[in-house]
């Protein structure tokens, strides 16, 4: 049989399909432009937004051709012009409030830098772009685009590469639960395959993509699968494709490698189940409510944070519990704005976080905190062992289930920073913070299931005597964690116990911490009494408020944000106001962290979590192997206090660089032990930045310095730098190594100092009397006496004793350094460098040079030696504040200067 | 004890009372409808839940799986009475 002329198979004529192809061509070739321009702009990462738009928008103008072109094209056509037209004719008052609000939220996040770059310059504009987008389609494309989005999302912040291979594992590994096979055999596939990107993840350069992909993959699929693979082996009726692609390609998790575990069916359950103009809404005033616990947690992050080794005093105590408690707000701000955003596609998920610091007991706290989390472990580890063991008791099923929950919750804790980070972090105090947690909470529910009956949500402060309760039981539950989070931030149990050795506290103190738990009551009764208001269904619909107050509401509290961080407005209020909120807008990492990062360098830092949230960043895109020149193998260790030094004739290649020493293991160019005739010779004492960690030989402001000098027309004395800098050297190894100097006859010694000087001065110590090996200086043993420190005190409570004599350990080193330098005729100079990294105090260089000035050196200020540059581009990559061979460039440039223009110096022409 | 006359009235009769007595007393029985949230709006916890599991297969009779304790089938009085009625339906 044959067509008639005209027409088609299926009976329509070619005319009538005429506009849909051509609308179809017109998307595939916006589609393939987008992407052609993209890759011949040669970015060499992904889509810019502007590409992003034309991309997508060339998708849905090739699929909503393809539809009119179709058999059912007079159907498709009418849905499509319904898709378009009705948000506009249907209360389109709504939809500009939801969309003003949308666009206020780009504003905030970039003007306070949320998160991320890739987050606030590309993942939200592209968000806003596909909310538009999204809301005119027809419901039936609705979650097709939400896909498309997510995938273009993933090129935007990987690149198209990675992204490639991003999108390849995670398809291969899903494909796998989809087997023709029996359900055990796909499991076992399953598990083979994460065994093999395990051994991956443990060795990255061995796997053929990018380590960027690595923290991103492992969200995806760490317990996604689980609980994808628990809900399809009791599933009732067959799956659609497109739940499980959106699914496992939800929008901002590119982002947000710390992501709820969002749960399968409740993810279908709740996709447009309530009208989507309020969804979105309410996903509105949860990214408000992130917003505010991000801004929350930076101020906290920044000011609140203190050093273990700064808990001197009861205050001091309740502010390291409070801030460390208090860094949770990263992950719930965080975990709100994710599901915010993704009910901006339709997807109603449930709260993730509620109230969780007004918690009245621990079974209430395990209620309100990552609620996500332990709705998980219900479903795929409590009730399976409940329903199994009840037959021998509800309590003894109950006892068993919760423990093993909290096991499981421990080790899966490590697992997932596994493969965030690459490494395990098991630790005691991680341990015994869940076997706390999990004891603490069978004994409530065993209190709970005997009472019997429970009382009604928001019914505890009915009563004056019952609102009492409820503060003493909420006060009482906020100080049991807040002390095991502490414990949980330490690094062993005994580091988590010197926190405690505090004097006895003053009146004033007292006060502090009674004042602190009233505060914790009253906002309990407060709440309590607001979820009675709020009934069951307000409670689970997050407020009663209708939709226009709940618009109004979210919108101002987003204009104050924003208001609050823009430099106009905060003008009139002075240049002091003007500059703290310029630095809260920029965060940087804190005092605690930077510190902990300098000591991070060369201690294998292990112990970078949830509890130091910027810091983990940071090393989720380290290279797990050859990071640290210093590991390397160029350091030998050695048997008394200088503890280590350099060998000689070392070298390696790694990252691109080369680092060798020369015989005498200086990392500099060879030289005779007695200098040149006519040659002034300057020794140059410092830590890794001095010795060029972050650059290759040649590129370190020494050499280039003293190769500038060797250029200089004119010049009749050669001038000879020796770099006797090593890695994380102490002041006491400085001085230590004097008689090595001296062997080289310098006409100077220059010492570079930096910020962290009396804190590394003070480990040193700590760190080789607990090795047995006490300082060979009477005075300094002496001064451990004064202090109290002795060889089996643990390290923090000995740095804690030892803070009152920094300056004095300091003093004396100075001091010792300039009389050796005097005794044989050698100018003693001190220069302050630090790294090119933003630093929370200003004017540390003058303070610091003013010390050294005092014990006789004459002394050089380098700390705005990067002034008007930005430190990112001087660093040597993310995870390392090293100068690189810009920074160096900018160092060695001050250098000469100094050298050739500074009378003090007196460096011979 | 299995009841094989159980219509649907009669088994919400028996959850609302349930649901009343044990997880909302000194409640209004008029603000407890058959949508009410139970498990999303802070009623019905995992304790709970195990609760009402146990009260039903007593019953009724029935015997419930771990992976049916859900949001799905425990979230309202509607949806409960739903899961009986399908389990009863099962067993005749």
């Amino acid at each position: 049989m044959s067509a008639a002329p005209g027409a088609t198979a299926g009976g329509r004529p070619l005319r009538a399909r005429l506009p849909g192809l051509a609308l179809a061509a017109v998307g595939i070739a916006g589609f393939a432009g987008g992407v052609a321009a993209d890759r011949l702009a040669g970015h060499g990462t992904g889509f810019g937004l502007a590409r992003a738009a034309v991309v997508l928008v060339g998708l849905v103008l090739a699929v909503a051709g393809v539809e009119l072109a179709s058999d059912a094209g007079a159907e498709r056509a009418r849905e499509w012009r319904d898709a378009l037209v009705g948000p506009l004719t249907k209360a389109p008052a709504r939809l500009a409030a939801v969309l003003g609000q949308l666009v206020l939220f780009a504003l905030v996040v970039r003007l306070f830098q949320v998160e991320s770059p890739a987050f606030y310059r590309l993942l939200v504009p592209l968000t806003v772009f596909g909310f538009v987008v999204h809301h005119f389609l027809p419901a039936r494309q609705r979650l097709g685009f939400f896909i498309a989005l997510s995938v273009v999302g993933v090129v935007m912040v990987l690149g198209f590469t990675n992204a490639l291979w991003l999108l390849a594992l995670v398809l291969a590994v899903v494909s796998l639960a989809h087997l023709p096979v029996r359900f055990w055999l796909r499991v076992a596939l399953i598990l083979a395959a994460a065994v093999a990107l395990a051994v991956l993840r443990a060795h990255p350069q061995r796997a053929p993509w990018s380590i960027a992909i690595w923290p991103v993959l492992g969200s995806i699929l760490m317990f996604r699968l689980i609980v994808y693979l628990y809900d399809l082996r009791h599933a009732t009726g067959p799956g659609d494709v497109r739940f499980t692609l959106a699914y496992f390609l939800l929008l901002p998790n590119v982002v947000f490698p710390l992501f709820p575990v969002v749960d399968f069916a409740t993810f279908r359950r709740t996709y447009y189940d309530q009208d989507a103009v309020a969804t979105y809404q309410r996903g509105l005033q949860w990214i408000l409510r992130g917003l505010v616990q991000l801004l929350i947690y930076r101020l906290i992050y920044q000011y609140g944070t203190i050093a273990p080794t700064d808990v001197v005093s009861l205050g001091a105590l309740v502010r390291y519990l409070l801030a460390t408690f208090g860094l949770y707000l990263r992950v719930s701000g965080d975990f709100h704005l994710v599901v915010g955003m993704l009910h901006l596609f339709g997807f109603g998920l449930p709260e993730t976080n509620h109230l969780y610091y007004l918690a009245s007991s621990f079974t209430d706290f395990w209620r309100r905190i990552n609620i996500y989390w332990k709705d998980f472990m219900m479903k795929v580890v409590f009730y399976p062992v409940y329903f199994r063991l009840r037959k021998r008791g509800d309590t003894a099923a109950l006892v068993t289930g919760t423990l093993i929950v909290f096991g499981i919750t421990w080790m899966t804790h490590s697992y997932q920073w596994f493969w965030i980070l690459g490494r395990w972090l098991l630790s005691w105090t991680d341990g015994l913070f869940w076997a706390a947690l999990g004891v603490l909470l069978v004994a409530n529910s065993l209190l709970e299931k005997r009472a019997g009956r429970r009382r009604p949500p928001g019914s505890a402060s009915a009563t004056f005597r019952g609102a009492a309760l409820l503060a003493a039981r909420t006060a009482g539950t906020f100080t049991v964690i807040c002390l095991l989070w502490s414990m949980w931030g330490s690094p062993t149990p005994g580091d988590w116990l010197d926190l405690f050795r505090v004097p006895t506290p003053t009146p004033a103190e007292l006060a502090l911490v009674f004042g602190v738990l009233l505060a914790i009551g009253a906002a309990a009764v407060l709440a309590d009494r607001r979820e009675r208001r709020l009934g069951a269904a307000g409670r689970a619909a997050s407020g009663t408020l209708a939709f226009g107050p709940r618009a109004a509401v979210t919108a101002a509290g987003l204009v104050v944000l924003w208001l609050a961080g823009s430099p106009w407005a905060t003008a009139p209020l002075g240049p002091g106001a003007q500059r703290a909120m310029r630095e809260f807008r920029f965060p940087e990492l804190s005092r605690r962290d930077l510190a902990t990062m300098q000591r991070g360098y060369y201690e294998n830092l292990i112990n970078v979590s949830a509890q130091n949230g910027e810091l983990w960043k940071l090393y989720a895109e380290r290279p797990t192997e050859g990071a640290d020149i210093w590991s390397a193998g160029v350091l030998k260790d050695r048997p008394d206090f200088l503890a280590k030094e350099m060998r000689p004739l070392f070298g390696i290649y790694q990252r691109g660089l080369t680092f060798r020493t020369n015989r005498w293991g200086m990392r500099d160019q060879d030289y005779a032990q007695d200098p040149p005739p006519d040659t002034y010779r300057i020794a140059l004492l410092g830590q890794s930045y001095v010795a060029g960690d972050g650059v290759s030989d040649g590129e370190t402001f020494e050499a280039l310095a003293e190769s500038r000098l060797a250029r200089e027309p004119g010049r009749r004395t050669h001038v000879e730098i020796l770099n006797f800098a090593v890695g994380s050297y102490s002041l006491l190894q400085q001085l230590l190594i004097m008689d090595r100097v001296f062997s080289f006859h310098p006409d100077a010694v220059y010492l570079v100092g930096g910020p962290g000087d009396p804190g590394r001065a003070r480990l040193h110590l700590v760190q080789q009397l607990r090795r047995g090996v006490p300082p060979p200086w009477p005075y300094l043993q002496g001064l451990l006496d004064r202090a109290g420190v002795n060889a089996s005190m643990r390290e923090n409570a000995a740095l804690i004793r030892l803070r009152p004599y920094s300056d004095s350990i300091v003093d004396w080193t100075y001091a010792q350094i300039v009389a050796e330098c005097r005794q044989r005729g050698v100018k003693p100079v001190w220069i302050y460098l630090s790294l090119p990294q933003p630093s929370p105090d200003t004017g540390v260089g003058t303070a610091m040079a003013a010390q050294a000035r005092a014990q006789g050196f004459v002394t050089l200020d380098w700390e705005y030696v990067y002034a008007g540059h930005d430190l990112k581009t001087l660093q040597a990559s993310p995870w390392d504040f090293h100068p690189n061979a810009e920074g160096h460039r900018l160092i060695a440039e001050r250098f000469y200067r100094d050298l050739t223009e500074d009378p003090e110096l007196a460096v011979p022409k | 004890m299995a009841d094989a006359k159980a219509t649907p009235e009669a088994v919400k009769a028996e959850v609302r009372k349930l649901i009343l007595e044990e997880f909302l007393p000194g409640t209004d029985p008029g603000e407890l409808t058959d949508a009410t949230p139970l498990i999303t709006g802070g009623i019905l916890d995992s304790l709970g839940t195990v609760k009402v599991v146990a009260a039903l297969e007593d019953r009724y009779g029935i015997e419930i799986q771990a992976h049916e304790a859900s949001v799905t089938h425990f979230n309202s009085v509607a949806d409960i009475v739903s899961l009986v009625q399908a389990k009863l339906k099962t067993r005749q």
